[in-house]
Formats: C-alpha cells, structure tokens, sequence
C-alpha cells in the first residue's frame, strides 16, 4: 500500500468515527490531519506518524468535546433555550386557528369562509349564513389548501423548536 | 521497589505533561506564527515533554475553541499541500505572559523548598 493509499484510507476510518456535527468543523479536523500525515510522508515518517496517532477511531475521539462550537456561558444558554420555547409557543398560538379552520372546512365548506360585506367592505373569518346574498365568501376554495398547509408548517415549527431547544438543555446539562 | 517507584514517577510525569502541554504549546506561539507538525518538532526537540502527536491536534482545536490562539490555512510556496497556520490572539498572548510569571515563580518556589527541605526539622505533635 502506497503513502497516498495509506493515508486516504486512514481518513476513511476517522471520518467515520469523528464525534463532530458542524459540516465545516469536520472538514477542517480531517483536512489539518491529512496535511500532517502529507508532512511526516514526505519526511519519510509516515508509518511512524500513523503508529503515533493510533487507530482512526481512537485518534477522531479525542476530539469529541472539541469540534462543538463555544456555547458560550450558563446565563447565554439558558436564553437560547427560552427563546426556542417562545417560539414553539407563537407557533401554537397561530396553530389553534389554523386548525379550526381546517375543521370547520371540512365540517361545514359552505358556512365557512373569510366573508366579505358587499355594503360596508368588512371582512369577517368564520360561519355565517349562505343565504345572504350581501355577503361574498373570497377565500372560495383555497381556504383547505392554505389552512392546511399553514398547519403542517406550523406543527414542524412547534416541532422544531421544541427539539432545538431540549438539545439545547441537553448540552448545557453537561459538565 | 525500584519498579513500584518508576511506575509512580511514569504516573506524575503525566500529570505534569498534561498541565505543561497548553504552556509549551502557547509558549512556541509566543516566539510567532506556526502549524502543527512544525509545533511537534519542536516540542519533541524537549524532550521531556512528549507530547505526542495524537494529543497536539485536538489541542490545538481545543485552543483555538476557546479564543486563544486563531487559524488560517496557507500554501507556502514551495509545500505540496496547504498547512494551517496558528498564532496567538490578545487572550492567548495575555495568557500566556501570566502563565510564564506563574511558572517562573513556582520554579523559584519549588527550588527553594528544594534546597531548604533536608534541614527544615519535622514539627512534632504536641
């Protein structure tokens, strides 16, 4: 096996084993390894080198609590985690009527609506009776799709935020 | 005896290397701008130190974490791949000076209790 072969290989197995999440933290841990192991090859002291880092699982594990970036201190953590539940709680809050909204379509599509007064020009979301003629639904068919959508969207926010801010939790925890 | 006391000094060498390795290795950067390998060399050229080459990276990565030395990667001329340059920031360097007159002072202290130890008399209980 040649240096180059022995090399790639090695950074192989360590991008493997690296307990690193950021994308460029990674790529600059196994960059800075392959320049070292590229250094020691020209000098002729590859072998030695790779006896010296030890295994690619072991070498990529001690960099398990250094490719994280700075969380910064408690007071700053315990922010990120609030602000994350506000914003899983803002999206509850637009969720609720987006929801009814998709119940009451599905219940009653001809009563509900985002009703328009042909007299006065006011809007008004809700039921309200099909048979007055001064009134115009201008929602008409959309009103599924959107509420639908602005649900789903909203149900992967509160989803997201809830999850970001327990991994938050999760490494503030730690000693 | 000899083997029970060479294991015990093996284990307090470590301990010391460990706590020595952040000074050395901000020690070098003092001097100027360096990478990786080039930091083993020198280290090795010390050494007692032995730090070894699986250790220097992460702690590097840990250094450079916590604001004390910064990175840049570079293509010397003449290098057939780029190498990652460290150098100190304002922490590091600040650090670093108030690392130095610590051990210094420690070394003095450690020296005189050296030298005065063997005639300092054992208090005696009551």
């Amino acid at each position: 096996m040649d240096d180059l072969h022995k090399i790639h290989v090695f950074l192989l197995e360590m991008e493997r084993a690296l307990p690193v999440r950021r994308v460029r933290e990674r790529k600059d841990i196994l960059r800075e390894t392959q320049s070292h192991l590229m250094e020691r090859a020209q000098a002729g002291r590859l072998d030695e080198a790779l006896h010296a880092l030890g295994s690619p699982e072991a070498y990529a594990a001690q960099f398990s609590t250094l490719g994280e970036p700075n969380e910064g201190p408690p007071r700053i953590q315990a922010g990120r985690v609030t602000l994350r539940l506000a914003a899983a709680g803002l999206a509850v809050i637009l969720l609720v009527p987006c929801l009814v909204a998709v119940v009451m379509e599905l219940l009653d599509p001809a009563g509900f609506g985002l009703w328009v007064s042909l007299d006065d020009g006011f809007f008004v979301f809700g039921r309200t009776s099909t048979s007055n003629p001064r009134i115009s639904d201008v929602a008409g068919h959309l009103k599924l799709p959107v509420s639908a959508l602005l649900s789903l969207g909203l149900l992967l926010s509160v989803y997201l935020s809830v999850r970001s801010a327990l991994l938050q939790a999760v490494r503030s925890a730690r000693p | 005896m000899q083997a029970s006391i060479q294991t015990e000094i093996e284990k307090w060498l470590v301990q010391m290397r460990k706590g020595a390795a952040e000074f050395a290795v901000l020690s070098l950067l003092r001097n100027g701008r360096s990478y990786g390998s080039k930091l083993l060399d020198s280290i090795a050229e010390a050494k007692r130190l032995n730090l070894s080459e699986g250790s220097i990276y992460p702690l590097l990565k840990r250094l450079e974490h916590d604001e004390k030395i910064t990175s840049s990667w570079e293509h010397d001329e003449g290098a057939a791949h780029p190498r990652k340059y460290y150098e100190l920031t304002a922490k590091g360097r600040s650090l670093v000076e108030a690392m130095s007159e610590e051990w210094q002072a420690f070394s003095r202290a450690m020296e005189t209790l050296q030298v005065t130890a063997p005639n300092t008399p054992l208090s005696k209980a009551g």
